[in-house]
């Protein structure tokens, strides 16, 4: 198969609002960031892939369509990717199937958010939902969720201190990221004494709703090497979904567990068996987790194959997964519990994941980073995508 | 070393009931269909590509309600949403790279969902200058037309004759009355009347990708022998909208050459004229000519008379496949076609195209 190489990545400062730039604008803003990146001009990247979730959250359909004139596409093939929340990493694996396949050496992955841009982000993603019924209920991310994390406070004893630790370690990464939209470092204390939102979740164990814009340039092995550019080498992809229905992941006759992230850990397991790594705890130094509830990381790590099921919460009060800790780092940009800019956080997770194997991760930066995991989480915990990154093409040992 | 993908499977819901029946519904038919259709269960199955359109089904992330349908879960799945037709672009690409041999691609329109159609697409202009102007699909269409009929003017009989073609086309193919009339006193924005736009319909379209050696032994190949695909610029005010740039790329990408069959989608009856052009296929302005010594235009009647919604571009695309495979029904040409080309446009005036060739002998990949 043919290899395919991060040569660019850039990211906009995440932040609640931007009232200066239209959305093709601030798609701009990233592609540009990203070419500059990777040393090329707008006219270079010969086809363009657009991560663009709940056309409502900008309040646009099709506003990939919108874009073309402002980041220069126009006279070349550009697709939109939707897969909620996991846009951005699947859009990446469509960028690196446009390279893998063949038709194209140079292919730009760009998009943007503007989540503020709807009045109520949690009203338009209730339309998730079965008109009959779930949407009643009513639905959103966040009870949605705190059904999951008290199915799994209740299988293995975690707390809501447990969860208000992976806040602090992530708002600790977060303090040392220029990007993240969150970077006031908060203290157990501090997290237990926001609102309850729905039990457990509290507003400190959730993400804030993010705009800004990120891109990334991805480019065949055979241009790499033409060219003498940097890469960061995407060694693994996989991805896979769950049932919809939440019903069908509890009780005994249950598909899934909500509790855990069993298909996310599927699709880990297809990026790392492409990737050839058999064990992660050991092969790979660095993990950006999509996880935009504190509750979501606990599983989420187990997933990876750092720990066991049910392990996270104790490894993360002992102070494992932490920058400066011995084993896999998770999350040293402050993960999307800091930021979630929707269309484009799969994306980031991409992108950060390849500044820290290239070692550019600047503050952030994870000690001898070689190999790092991406990953991402869409629709009601339903689509599940994870990549694989690496700084070299040789075979990935411990 | 790229193998080459072929179509192995196909299948479309009857339109007759399609508006009474649940979305998920028509989704499993289909999917169910190709699946038969291609001798294969959903065991055998990779990866699974949809196309969704959320604003017009009123359902925030569509691919979640409708992924289970589909036979997605505990599968790989993607969605594009940008164009029907696309889904099957990336499940050619993803079959390209080597991931996997087997890709499912399912595609809907149901606008009977949707109270009035126009309305979300409303919402699809952006917000400071064409939604307040009122721009929908409609409006774009006649725009095109307009612009196409000023430069090179309209023979109101190619245009009677271009609806009768289509109707009678339809009408055998899907065994019931269809009527070129109907709408035909209607202006809906000059040139156009009703009768010159594609009528909705609700369906659900399914197809199996396979390459290597599970294509080679399929029944009936069609094998995709080239595609491209492009898009223009938003702003109808910067474009030329008497052509179809977008869709003369992707022809180009793909390698019209000199094809049995054409299926593409007709935005307008006038505009269909500009799409062949596009295509190569007549000079410019001369597109109302086409007919007699060329390749059978839209034998299943194409899109005019039976149009569902986001997935109209890739139906194009099966029905051109279904025609090499022999399996074309009512709107089978004879003998067998060895060429076929599904060609397509969408977006604003046709922003966006696709263009993909496919022939029943191997050719590799263009």
């Amino acid at each position: 198969m043919r290899q395919v190489g991060i040569i660019g990545v850039g990211q906009t400062d995440f932040v609640t609002r931007r009232t200066d730039v239209t959305y093709p604008e601030l798609v701009r803003e990233g592609v540009d960031l990203a070419l500059a990146d990777a040393g090329l001009s707008i006219d270079d990247p010969e086809a363009y892939v657009i991560p663009l979730a709940p056309d409502a959250l900008i309040g646009v359909s099709n506003g990939e369509r919108w874009v073309v004139d402002t980041i220069g596409a126009q006279g070349k093939p550009l697709v939109r990717i939707n897969t909620g929340g996991a846009s951005g990493g699947t859009a990446v694996q469509a960028g690196y199937m446009h390279v893998a396949s063949g038709l194209f050496d140079v292919v730009i992955v760009a998009g943007a958010d503007r989540v503020s841009e709807s009045e109520s982000a949690q009203s338009v993603l209730n339309k998730m939902w079965d008109v009959g019924y779930e949407r009643l209920f009513p639905l959103n991310t966040i009870t949605m969720l705190a059904l999951s994390a008290q199915l799994y406070h209740a299988k293995y004893g975690a707390t809501e201190e447990d969860m208000a630790r992976v806040t602090v370690k992530n708002r600790g990464h977060a303090a040392l990221n220029p990007h993240a939209h969150l970077r006031a470092e908060l203290s157990v204390e501090d997290v237990m004494a926001t609102r309850m939102l729905s039990w457990p979740l509290k507003l400190g164990d959730l993400c804030p709703s993010s705009t800004g814009a990120a891109a990334i340039v991805l480019a065949s092995e055979d241009y790499v090497n033409r060219t003498g550019a940097r890469a960061a080498w995407i060694r693994g992809v996989g991805q896979n979904s769950e049932t919809f229905w939440m019903g069908d992941r509890v009780g005994p006759r249950a598909e899934g567990d909500h509790a855990d992230a069993d298909a996310l850990q599927v699709a880990i397991h297809r990026a790392y068996q492409q990737a050839g790594i058999t064990n992660p705890r050991e092969q790979v130094q660095v993990a950006e987790l999509y996880a935009p509830f504190s509750s979501v990381e606990l599983h989420a790590i187990e997933a990876a194959g750092f720990c066991g099921k049910g392990e996270s919460f104790r490894r993360i009060a002992e102070g494992e997964f932490a920058l400066g800790s011995d084993g896999p780092v998770v999350n040293p940009s402050g993960g999307v519990i800091c930021s979630n800019p929707i269309a484009v956080t799969g994306l980031v997770r991409v992108l950060e994941a390849a500044l820290q194997v290239t070692g550019r991760a600047e503050a952030r930066q994870v000690d001898g980073a070689n190999v790092a995991l991406a990953t991402a989480i869409g629709g009601d915990h339903q689509f599940h995508a994870a990549t694989v990154v690496s700084n070299h093409l040789e075979e990935i040992v411990s | 070393m790229m193998e080459p993908v072929a179509i192995v499977g196909a299948y479309h819901t009857d339109v007759t009931d399609a508006a009474s029946r649940k979305l998920e519904d028509l989704i499993f038919e289909a999917t169910d269909g190709a699946l038969r259709d291609a001798g294969l269960q959903i065991a055998d199955i990779d990866t699974v590509v949809l196309s969704t359109a959320d604003q017009l089904h009123g359902r925030v992330i569509e691919a979640m309600v409708t992924a289970g349908a589909a036979g997605a879960v505990g599968r790989d799945l993607t969605s594009v949403p940008s164009a029907g037709e696309h889904a099957l672009v990336y499940g050619w690409m993803r079959l390209l790279a080597g991931q996997g041999r087997r890709v499912l691609v399912v595609c809907w329109g149901k606008p009977s969902e949707s109270r009035d159609p126009h309305h979300p697409e409303l919402v699809s202009a952006e917000p400071f200058m064409m939604r307040p102007f009122g721009l929908n699909e409609t409006i774009a269409t006649a725009l095109q037309a307009s612009a196409y009929t000023k430069r090179y003017g309209i023979d109101p009989q190619a245009v009677e004759r271009v609806r009768q073609d289509r109707a009678d086309a339809a009408s055998r193919y899907f065994d019931m009355t269809i009527s070129p009339t109907i709408g035909a006193t209607e202006d809906v924005g000059w040139p156009l009347t009703r009768a010159d736009l594609p009528r909705s319909c609700d369906m659900a379209i399914a197809a199996v990708l396979a390459s290597g050696e599970p294509a080679k032994a399929a029944e009936a190949p069609a094998w995709i022998s080239g595609m491209g695909w492009a898009t223009d610029k938003y702003d109808l005010g910067t474009r030329d909208l008497s052509q179809f740039p977008a869709l003369h790329v992707a022809a180009n990408k793909a390698g019209v050459g000199t094809p049995d069959v054409v299926e593409i989608l007709e935005i307008s009856t006038v505009g269909g004229f500009a799409a062949l052009e596009a295509l190569g296929l007549a000079e410019s302005g001369l597109g109302a000519r086409l007919a007699g010594g060329g390749p059978v235009i839209n034998p299943s009647g194409g899109n005019l008379p039976m149009h569902p919604g986001n997935a109209a571009g890739f139906l194009r695309m099966v029905m051109a496949a279904q025609q090499l495979r022999g399996r074309a029904g009512g709107a089978q040409v004879s003998p067998v076609p060895r060429s076929a080309i599904g060609a397509t446009v969408s977006g604003f005036a046709g922003q966006s195209a696709t263009v993909a060739r496919f022939t029943t002998r191997e050719e590799g990949v263009r």
